[in-house]
């Protein structure tokens, strides 16, 4: 089910050999679900100047359990559960410590370009001092990557008018349950739309080259 | 978001947000004949991810058998650093102790003692006093005053 709620914190600090049995203990279609997963939030971090992939994601979701800055309840949360959190944790703090440290700035402060046309990047705008300038340059490519992915999305479910219409709803910042109403759908409905969306950017995305989908 | 307009970065984030939510609520089974109708090969991304997940847990045992082993060279050297400036044996370290405070009585109130009679200093808190008292720079004095 869909939930507009983030998950509720887990209270218990997993052993080394805990965690090392879990990663074990995973299954294929758990390992291509966190794959997605993480495929999705090195996306997302990919915005404000991270290139960071998908495994380095995975990595570090496992060294925060280790490192006890996350906790795990198992009898609450599965092994995956717990790491699909740490990672929208960091995907979230990567955003607003990129935000903090003026490495990107909201939308609604950068400016469309100058006087000559020529747009300004948010690495224009403030770079990053901690990135040398092949790296801003790196981060900067994928910041556009990845809304032409968004924007390529967009354009291949044109013909499915529900989709364009959930996406539309997405991208303006409504909850699914905004959408639902708006659209006056049940929430499985909704999540079928949802569902043919993410098969279709899944369908799509990695037959586009870029530093972060592969 | 309309066709053939290019989304912000904002709108972009969006969309990759609901998509997480849906990855993260769907059903594993379906998720993974998505990625595998998309060519992925499924045995590849489970052991280029297990691999990735086993590093993590490597890096934070060698960091942790790097730290245990920073602890050891610490206390190491501190041991041996006792032994150098403060004598070999507990009974050395006692006399050198009062020996200090005999030749700078002032020092005594410098020192947070608990015990008001000096004669009922444990070991460790002679060991301690005298990392205070180096700390202080009171043992080079004495030892520059006696060269």
């Amino acid at each position: 089910m869909l939930t507009d709620k983030p998950r509720s914190k887990s209270e218990k600090v997993a052993t080394v050999d805990e965690i090392s049995e879990s990663i074990e203990k995973l299954l294929p279609e758990e390992w291509a679900q966190l794959y997605a997963y993480a495929k999705n939030r090195a996306r997302m971090m990919a915005l404000y100047g991270s290139a960071l992939d998908a495994k380095d994601l995975v990595q570090s979701a496992i060294t925060t359990l280790l490192e006890e800055r996350r906790t795990w309840n198992p009898k609450k949360v599965t092994f995956l559960g717990v790491l699909l959190g740490a990672m929208k944790s960091m995907a979230s703090n990567h955003k607003e410590k990129s935000l903090v440290s003026g490495y990107s700035v909201p939308e609604s402060q950068l400016v469309s370009g100058d006087a000559d046309g020529q747009s300004e990047t948010p690495v224009d705008l403030h770079p990053d001092s901690r990135l040398n300038p092949e790296q801003q340059m790196v981060a900067a490519e994928n910041e556009n990557d990845i809304v032409g992915l968004v924007s390529e999305l967009c354009d291949f479910v044109q013909d499915d008018v529900e989709a364009c219409l959930v996406m539309d709803g997405w991208s303006e910042g409504l909850s699914g349950t905004e959408i639902i109403q708006t659209l006056e759908i049940d929430r499985k409905a909704y999540e079928t739309i949802a569902k043919r969306i993410r098969r279709k950017s899944t369908a799509r995305w990695p037959k586009v080259s870029n530093h972060v989908s592969e | 978001m309309s066709v053939n307009k290019r989304p912000t970065r904002e709108e972009a984030e969006r969309v990759l947000d609901h998509l997480a939510d849906s990855i993260e609520t769907g059903n594993a089974a379906e998720i993974a004949a998505d990625l595998k109708d998309s060519g992925h090969d499924l045995n590849d991304v489970a052991s280029q991810l297990k691999a990735a997940a086993l590093a993590g847990v490597k890096g934070f045992r060698q960091q942790r058998l790097h730290r245990a082993r920073q602890r050891y060279q610490e206390s190491s050297s501190r041991i041996e650093r006792r032994t150098r400036h403060f004598g070999d044996s507990s009974e050395e370290r006692r006399l050198r102790f009062f020996s200090v405070l005999e030749a700078r009585p002032e020092l005594k109130s410098a020192l947070t003692m608990q015990h008001r009679d000096l004669n009922e200093l444990t070991d460790t808190d002679i060991d301690s006093a005298l990392e205070e008292l180096e700390v202080l720079g009171a043992l080079e004095d004495l030892d520059d005053g006696h060269s």
